[in-house]
């Protein structure tokens, strides 16, 4: 695509278990801090699943004060996540009152399920254990708001658009685990071409929910084992187990250049290459070459004109389930050729668990902080290398070295994959 | 909607146009573009009482329901058809129909560049699928008793009941199905959602990250919980005297909208393209434009965020509203969605507006939700062909500030060359399409 205008992040906005605050959230990042611990929103010692990332008690009161009105509004955890985070990159980039007409800056947000109440199924089950439809009809507006209309996915974009007055774009992506990352890689898209001028992208979810908390021990992609929840997350690792969940929100502000400029936006990093791919293979399972995985980095990397060497540094999508950090080191070294073994990768969920539809949102802030700073957090819980997970994953201590350009992945559950490239702002 | 070269934001210039090459339709009045047609221009419409579940305990017991698709007709595999459901064959059926249109399946154009982008509305949970967890999960006292949930009663839940539970997999499912790899986003969940669908396919060309894509929508299913998640977000038709409840656009007695179920897809590919391989495209999709501003008496976009999408999808196409022969509204018999867009009509078409025609699928064919768009781009295909706009139905008698020509009772032969097609979420966002025809 031939065009003149850049795109360049100048906002970033946090919510996940190791805090609200950038500093303090990437600090302990970098210092390997896991924010993994036994689940308390969900309270059953039953529960297969006995380590998650969970917001803790205090920030998620802070939201809740910050945002009042919302608060008592919205049922959804999700939401409120999503408005600190936007709110807090609005704030960061100095745009949170733009001009009153902002027809040129939007909102593209990745959103996931949503919580469903079994207790909903119960209430309209009849003695003879028959759901009554009929009673259930008349009496709908007794079901749990948070099941069926605070739930709606584009719910958070919305309330961000009236909030901070954002009339261009409002856009909802639903890609599962990749929707971030595709939200992200849309809004680049989006004021590249022209459509918009500033776009706040990122995600926002939690499943720290009875369904969610049995959702992916279903889909036996879930850590079940009940030993120290910090050291339970192990990407890459030989005796990774399974996912780990996460909770919370991220959010950048993408803006055009000029835009940025004018208005002297302090410039975190460029947003460069953009790609996705679906795996058409199996939703069950990943394609075990990592098909789509390596077309969408190829992809990336060919929107952003760079050669893979001038990749210093991959975020990887890293769940730590067999699966995905096999297919995902194959893939690496299918686009990356001999230098994979070069390229320091890191995957993010082992300190912050997976945020699901959200997880390429907190990601891709990682991944400009490390490009702006030359700062590579660590992948910690990584004890025991597995033959088959043979690349440089940043195990337990986090590295400085020159970061020109780096790369984040999101693969979703289903076959579909994101690939998004950062790299530094030079002026010319 | 042509390609973007230079600094000048939206600017004229000449470029790649978009092409549609093939289309699918799913919905309440047929399983085909030429059943669906048809039935459309012979005045019929899908709404009836709602069959599945036992509705009569709602307010509103009436959708356009599509009949079920016969997954083997499809080439479904049994062994994938528990996690598909009705949408996903929708969307596969479509998806095969617009592929052999367009001879794309006969080309050889690597899997890898062909794209996917659709919007998809709420996937809800079927009450049976979680029934038996939770029968076995009660407590003494009739509650539910996690320790017993988690230990237990969450195995009675069929293993990969979670994946028919994701917003994507319908996507992800019909790209297995039809071996689609390219760039793909799912967008959702109401009739806007469709639309951005179908624009970022278009733009997606545009900057030559796929040679082909595969765009548009798919319905919500009709079930106990989207019905009541309507009847929460106060649009449906509920307080209708009439027997029937119907969804009546632009009618001075319209009560509010009804739910329909169905999918449309399109074929997109460059124009250039398409001529160099041999096919004559259907049409031309030339503008995008898009706004959000909620209506805070109302659940829909304010008129001037409406007039802004129009005006902007128009600009796009690098036209004047005075080129534009027919409006396919979002006319979803809202009360204050129709008056916020008969506002928004009436003052971007100003000049003009006695001699725009405006249709309305909804009355025939239910509220699609994120659907809609692309059902209604697939009927724009067939109005530029065919010349004939199909009738509004129920819209009799219209709301009596109307100024435009609602196209109803009969089909009208006006030959349009330019259709404006709008769409709106129920949260304030909005956003509008022109299709052309090819031989302006």
């Amino acid at each position: 695509m031939v065009s003149d205008r850049r795109v360049v992040v100048t906002g970033l906005g946090l919510v996940t278990c190791l805090g609200l605050e950038l500093e303090e959230n990437w600090k302990k990042l970098v210092e390997g801090v896991s924010g993994i611990g036994r689940p308390t929103l969900v309270d059953s010692k039953a529960a297969t699943i006995q380590a998650v990332g969970e917001v803790n008690a205090y920030d998620w009161q802070r939201i809740q004060e910050t945002f009042r009105e919302d608060s008592l509004a919205e049922g959804e955890r999700r939401t409120l996540f999503a408005l600190w985070a936007a709110r807090s990159a609005l704030q960061d980039a100095q745009a949170l009152d733009g001009d009153s007409n902002r027809y040129r800056h939007g909102v593209i947000l990745a959103a996931g399920l949503g919580i469903n109440r079994i207790e909903d199924i119960n209430r309209w089950t009849d003695q003879t254990g028959k759901f009554d439809f009929f009673r259930f009809g008349r009496e709908y507006e007794n079901v749990h708001r948070e099941s069926l209309v605070r739930n709606l996915s584009h719910r958070p974009a919305g309330l961000i658009a009236k909030k901070f007055g954002l009339r261009g774009t409002q856009t909802t992506v639903t890609s599962a685990c990749a929707a971030a990352t595709q939200a992200i890689g849309l809004a680049y898209r989006n004021i590249r071409r022209g459509d918009a001028d500033l776009v706040v992208s990122g995600g926002a979810d939690s499943m720290i929910n009875p369904i969610g908390l049995v959702f992916f021990v279903l889909l036996k992609a879930a850590s079940t084992t009940s030993e120290n929840p910090k050291s339970l997350c192990r990407p890459f690792d030989r005796k990774r187990s399974g996912l780990v969940m996460g909770e919370g929100a991220g959010c950048v502000v993408l803006e055009e250049l000029s835009h940025a400029l004018n208005r002297g936006a302090r410039i975190y990093a460029e947003v460069v290459g953009y790609g996705s791919s679906m795996d058409a293979y199996r939703v069950t399972a990943p394609h075990p070459q990592g098909r789509g995985a390596a077309q969408s980095m190829g992809m990336a990397l060919k929107d952003a004109q760079m050669h893979y060497k001038e990749i210093d540094y991959i975020n990887a999508h890293g769940t730590s389930t067999k699966p995905n950090d096999l297919v995902e080191t194959v893939a690496i070294k299918t686009v990356f050729k001999e230098y994979a073994y070069r390229i320091p990768i890191s995957s993010s969920k082992s300190m912050i668990g997976h945020l699901l539809a959200a997880s390429g949102a907190p990601e891709f802030v990682y991944t400009v902080l490390s490009v702006q700073r030359d700062e590579i957090h660590p992948t910690i819980n990584l004890r025991h290398p597995d033959p088959k997970c043979d690349l440089d994953y940043v195990s337990e201590v986090k590295r400085s070295r020159p970061v020109r350009a780096a790369l984040s992945n999101s693969f979703g559950f289903g076959g579909q994959n994101a690939s998004i490239i950062a790299k530094k702002y030079n002026a010319t | 909607m042509r390609k973007q070269i230079g600094q000048r934001q939206n600017a004229p210039f000449q470029g790649e146009r978009i092409a549609v090459t093939g289309a699918g339709i799913v919905s309440a009045l047929g399983q085909s573009v030429p059943a669906v047609w048809d039935a459309l221009l012979a005045g019929a419409h899908g709404i009836d009482r709602i069959v599945g579940f036992d509705p009569g305990g709602f307010d509103c017991q009436q959708a356009a329901q599509a009949p079920d698709l016969n997954p083997q007709e499809l080439g479904i595999h049994s062994k994938d058809a528990r996690i598909m459901d009705k949408l996903a064959h929708m969307l596969i059926k479509c998806g095969l129909d617009a592929i052999r249109e367009s001879g794309l399946h006969e080309t050889s154009l690597p899997r890898e560049e062909i794209g996917m982008f659709v919007g998809i509305g709420m996937v809800d949970y079927e009450v049976k699928d979680l029934l038996p967890a939770v029968l076995k999960s009660i407590d003494a006292e009739d509650r539910i008793d996690y320790d017993a949930f988690y230990s237990a009663g969450y195995q009675e839940i069929y293993p990969l009941w979670p994946l028919s539970m994701l917003n994507n997999i319908t996507c992800c499912l019909a790209a297995i199905h039809l071996d689609i790899r390219g760039e793909n986003a799912v967008f959702s969940p109401d009739a806007d959602a469709g639309a951005e669908a179908i624009a970022e396919g278009g733009k997606t060309l545009l900057a030559e990250k796929a040679r082909a894509v595969i765009v548009g929508g798919v319905s919500e299913k009709v079930s106990p919980m989207s019905l009541a998640r309507a009847h929460l977000n106060h649009i449906l038709n509920t307080t209708d005297q009439a027997k029937e409840k119907r969804c009546r656009p632009f009618s001075k007695h319209r009560k509010g909208t009804i739910l329909g179920e169905g999918c449309g897809i399109m074929v997109l590919e460059p124009y250039s393209s398409a001529i160099e391989r041999g096919i004559s495209p259907m049409a031309l999709i030339s503008g995008y434009g898009s706004a959000c501003e909620v209506d805070e008496s109302g659940p829909g976009p304010t008129p001037g965020s409406i007039a802004y999408a129009m005006k902007e999808a128009v600009r796009n196409a690098e036209l004047a509203p005075a080129d534009i022969d027919v409006i396919i509204a979002h006319g979803d018999g809202t009360y204050s969605g129709d008056k916020n867009e008969i506002e928004a009509i009436h003052g971007v078409f100003a000049t003009v507006v006695d001699r725009i025609n405006v249709y309305s699928s909804k009355g025939a064919l239910g509220n699609l939700l994120s659907g809609s768009p692309a059902v209604d781009a697939v009927l724009a295909v067939r109005m530029l062909q065919s010349g004939i706009i199909p009738p509004t139905i129920h819209c009799a008698p219209k709301e009596s500030h109307i100024r435009f020509n609602i196209v109803q009772k009969r089909p009208l032969q006006a030959y349009p060359k330019r259709i404006l097609i709008n769409s709106q979420s129920y949260q304030g966002r909005c956003a509008s399409l022109v299709l052309e025809s090819c031989s302006n």
